[in-house]
């Protein structure tokens, strides 16, 4: 922990595969997850917007009115801001989050015009703990694409993993959902870089061409619900380690902590620990050098991982989409990016001086349910 | 006053002239060894930490006549009075080149002390200069060592793997161990990311400082080993309290006759003569012989007419890098720290090719959960926590030299040295370039680099945080592997000794210790040193058994 923000010294070169570039710029080389495409291979923001809360379950939309009003108002906005890539899932609403999107893409015509995620296969509590198997992907992969009013998704996910499930017959699924032209790219939500491993390994295809783990800044102080995978925090260096060595693209979600990196603060409970506390305050102090708010730099640190990472936030307002995609143009060096992870920034060890060590104290204070007095002020 | 003629002189009863005085008693010859300090008996064995606190207390806060050696590792660990005295024995540097000049004045030296770490250099080190033409090559490769190296390696017991790397020789080892499990994690993780940093074991010695139960000294002391072996052949007589002042020479000034030596308690000035005299004084120690032994005819010193006598002084330039790693769990039982019972990162640049911005190379020692570290002093306690070490070869530079100060003296009325010895602009490139990839190694590990300071709790930090900004880039001599001074070579032109560690201009006179080094390779010295003295001593035997 430091005091101080570390600066880039003349002469320090960044190395191999510490930046990735965000914008690549138009390509007709074979597709891949480098950045966000649309079927027609237009660029669109990172930043991919969060829908679990748009819809309602109600199929008959009689009481649903004024979710749909709200998602179409949210809808039609963030396309104009420019984000275009929407995280979907079959379960979201038992399946209302898809059909109001797919209305809105029909009432739209911009379906060739968005990046289209969603994933399947995620289990009915008590009645199906496990549906990975083929008929029920398939019939998942249906009504997701007939929900979307659409031929192809951009990326097809597994929600979830299960210990019983068969990996060579899931591999060769999904696969086969790529090869039949049902998806562009596929991929798994909630399983372990371990169980990736072992997934990939059954195939000879590429199966997981992207993955959907938490990821933010901050670490959840318990998975909240059983089967959460996350690679945030001190304790999943390692993971993150190898998805920079694979480059395998991530879609992370509670890319803000449920708000503890934005204006939700310490009342987002399931992110408020210490070392969050220090996180966050680090990222306080790089947000002051660079005029930005905490929330881009949360961002911006995720979008200058080493491997492609495009953040899933989940956003009511105009105003916070567009402070989310600023996080885009906020340029954070390697070394500022190490610094907020926690660790050392690179270091020149000739000369190298002792950072100051004043943040202890400073976390103590902020801990001290007394003293919220800048909780109250980011809440305000 | 007149004392018996000796086969050999061996001034210092350290390492080297451990082995120097066993090998020569072994081969028949009368051999006498001078030691300034005193034996260990004297001054109370091995104290542990706690035990040493009061005394430790005291000479820090009170008398500080140990301003210099307190700042080793080992001071605080072993017993300081297995250092010098820094007030009796001063020696100056310039201002702004500082240089910690470790040294044990002690029977046994600095064997005391030592980590027992030994791994052989290769030929990428002994002909490194031929390659990129910085220094001189040595007149040995490891072909001439090695059934040296082998005796040696099997007198003490080295253990090890034999790894089949061709930067580090494999030797005569003792097998059987291995890495610990947290070890064993992070070489899986480091080499699958780093194919060319091999994590291997570490070569040493199977003991640790501290000597064993019902034993008075440890292992790694050579008062249990060469200099125990070199009195009971019967042959040896071991002098404490000498404090040899100069060599003296015959008469035509060409062959040495014997040393002058001090009593430090009474005083008196005594000589010893011998047919052949060996200097393992220590590196500087013995340079500062050399220097101090000037005749009319040796205007500069014994073998000082090359102008090479003093210059090319080197030491490995070190930087500790601790780390934890927080998804591994730490050992729940602890784990030692010796020379066979680590890991190594045996040098792996510029070998084939000079591909790395800097010369030569380096390699690194270090162990996780090793160290003793009581839970409360940490801020993660159930992590694997462990340390790097580097150690990088320094270039041989001729600025970086030992003179005779014209001012200062010892207790004894002997001249002193001032060192003049700085890490120069391709040491700091190797010393920030092992810090790096120590740094890369740990990352591809997925563990946390902190200073020690910064993740220990805030109440013991600064401790720490002193400690650590020693530690971050070694000051010249700390890391006491000091080399050089009397370089050996293929002529006198270029070097002070020849290959076997005569002095070129000074017959009967042998420079056997680490001063005799032309370039400093990245390996621990010791077994080196042993395994250049054994040599010697066998040159010399053979041509006293061939002229009786």
């Amino acid at each position: 922990m430091h005091g101080s923000p570390p600066s880039l010294q003349a002469g320090d070169a960044p190395i191999a595969g510490d930046e990735f570039p965000l914008m690549l710029g138009p390509t007709n080389e074979a597709p891949n997850l480098r950045q966000l495409t649309t079927r027609k291979g237009e660029i669109v923001s990172p930043i991919v917007l969060g829908t679990a809360s748009l819809g309602s379950v109600d199929p008959t939309g009689l009481f649903g009115r004024r979710a749909r009003a709200h998602a179409f108002g949210l809808l039609d906005m963030a396309f104009e801001a420019g984000c275009r890539a929407l995280d979907l899932a079959r379960s979201y609403q038992i399946g209302g989050t898809e059909r109001v999107v797919g209305e809105w893409l029909r009432a739209t015509g911009v379906r060739d015009q968005v990046f289209l995620l969603s994933k399947v296969g995620h289990p009915i509590p008590f009645l199906a703990p496990n549906r990975l198997g083929t008929p029920s992907l398939r019939r998942d992969v249906q009504a997701t694409l007939d929900a979307l009013c659409t031929d192809r998704l951009d990326v097809l996910m597994l929600h979830r993993d299960h210990d019983a499930v068969v990996l060579s017959q899931l591999a060769a699924d999904l696969v086969g959902f790529r090869e039949s032209g049902r998806t562009r790219f596929t991929g798994t939500s909630n399983w372990t870089y371990e169980r990736i491993t072992k997934l990939e390994a059954t195939s000879t295809d590429p199966v997981v061409q992207a993955s959907s783990p938490q990821f933010s800044l901050a670490a959840w102080r318990a998975p909240p619900w059983a089967g959460a995978t996350s690679i945030s925090g001190r304790k999943r260096r390692y993971e993150r380690r190898l998805y920079a060595r694979a480059g395998l693209p991530v879609f992370a979600y509670c890319a803000l902590g449920q708000g503890f990196l934005g204006r939700r603060g310490r009342d987002a409970a399931a992110f408020h620990q210490k070392l969050n506390v220090a996180a966050r305050l680090r990222a306080e102090t790089l947000a002051r050098t660079h005029g930005a708010s905490v929330a881009q730099v949360a961002l911006a640190y995720l979008l200058r991982q080493p491997f492609p990472v495009y953040p899933i936030v989940g956003v009511s307002t105009k105003d916070r989409l567009l402070e989310n995609l600023g996080a885009t143009a906020l340029e954070l060096t390697p070394d500022e990016v190490r610094w907020l992870d926690g660790g050392r920034s690179r270091e020149n060890p000739v000369d190298g001086q002792l950072p100051e060590v004043k943040q202890w104290t400073e976390v103590k204070q902020w801990t001290e349910a007394k003293k919220w007095t800048e909780a109250k002020k980011w809440n305000a | 006053m007149p004392d018996r003629h000796w086969d050999a002189i061996v001034v210092g009863s350290g390492a080297n002239g451990g082995l120097a005085a066993k090998l020569l008693a072994e081969g028949g010859a009368r051999v006498l060894i001078l030691e300034a300090g005193r034996p260990v008996e004297e001054i109370g064995g091995y104290a542990n930490g706690w035990m040493a606190a009061g005394s430790k207390l005291n000479r820090r806060l009170v008398s500080r006549r140990q301003h210099i050696q307190s700042h080793h590792a080992t001071y605080w660990t072993t017993n300081p009075n297995f250092f010098v005295d820094d007030l009796d024995n001063p020696y100056s540097t310039p201002e702004d080149k500082p240089f910690h000049w470790i040294r044990g004045r002690v029977v046994g030296g600095r064997t005391l002390t030592w980590d027992g770490v030994t791994p052989r250099m290769s030929d990428f080190e002994l002909a490194a200069a031929s390659r990129d033409g910085v220094g001189i090559d040595w007149p040995l490769r490891h072909a001439d060592l090695a059934p040296f190296y082998d005796r040696v390696e099997r007198y003490f017991g080295v253990h090890g793997n034999r790894d089949g790397l061709p930067q580090l020789p494999d030797g005569d080892f003792v097998s059987g161990r291995s890495l610990n499990a947290n070890e064993q994690v992070f070489r899986g993780r480091v080499e699958s990311e780093f194919p060319e940093r091999r994590i291997i074991l570490s070569r040493g010695i199977d003991a640790g400082r501290a000597p064993e139960k019902n034993a008075q000294h440890s292992r790694l002391s050579n008062l249990t080993t060469t200099l125990r072996d070199a009195a009971r052949t019967g042959r040896a007589q071991l002098r404490a309290n000498a404090v040899v002042s100069r060599v003296l020479l015959h008469q035509d000034g060409r062959s040495a006759r014997g040393v002058e030596y001090i009593d430090a308690d009474t005083r008196v000035l005594h000589a010893a003569s011998a047919d052949r005299i060996f200097l393992c004084a220590s590196t500087i120690e013995s340079v500062r012989l050399l220097l101090n032994s000037s005749t009319p005819k040796h205007p500069h010193g014994l073998g000082g007419c090359s102008g090479h006598l003093g210059r090319y002084l080197m030491d490995h330039s070190a930087s500790n890098l601790y780390f934890q790693l927080p998804d591994v769990p730490v050992s729940r039982q602890p784990h030692p720290l010796r020379g066979s019972e680590a890991m190594m990162v045996p040098r792996f640049t510029n070998l084939t090719e000079q591909n790395a911005d800097h010369l030569r190379g380096y390699g690194m020692w270090g162990g996780i959960d090793r160290i003793f570290m009581p839970g409360w002093v940490r801020a993660h306690p159930g992590e694997a926590f462990g340390f790097l070490c580097t150690r990088a070869e320094v270039l041989p530079h001729y600025d970086n030299h030992v003179s005779l100060d014209p001012e200062l003296r010892d207790a004894w009325g002997i001249p002193c040295v001032r060192i003049n010895c700085a890490w120069q602009h391709g040491d700091l490139a190797i010393l920030s370039a092992a810090r790096r990839a120590a740094l890369e190694m740990v990352e591809a590990a997925g563990g946390e680099v902190a200073e020690l300071s910064e993740w220990v709790r805030p109440g013991v930090s600064s401790v720490f945080a002193q400690v650590e900004a020693g530690w971050r880039t070694s000051v010249p001599g700390l890391f006491a592997h000091e080399l050089g001074g009397a370089r050996m070579g293929a002529s006198p032109e270029e070097s002070v000794v020849d290959r076997n560690c005569e002095v070129w201009d000074v017959k009967n006179l042998y420079v056997t210790d680490g001063a005799c080094w032309p370039s400093s390779g990245w390996q621990n010295p010791t077994l080196t040193e042993l395994a250049i003295t054994a040599r010697t001593v066998d040159v010399v035997l053979r041509e006293r058994a061939a002229k009786m």
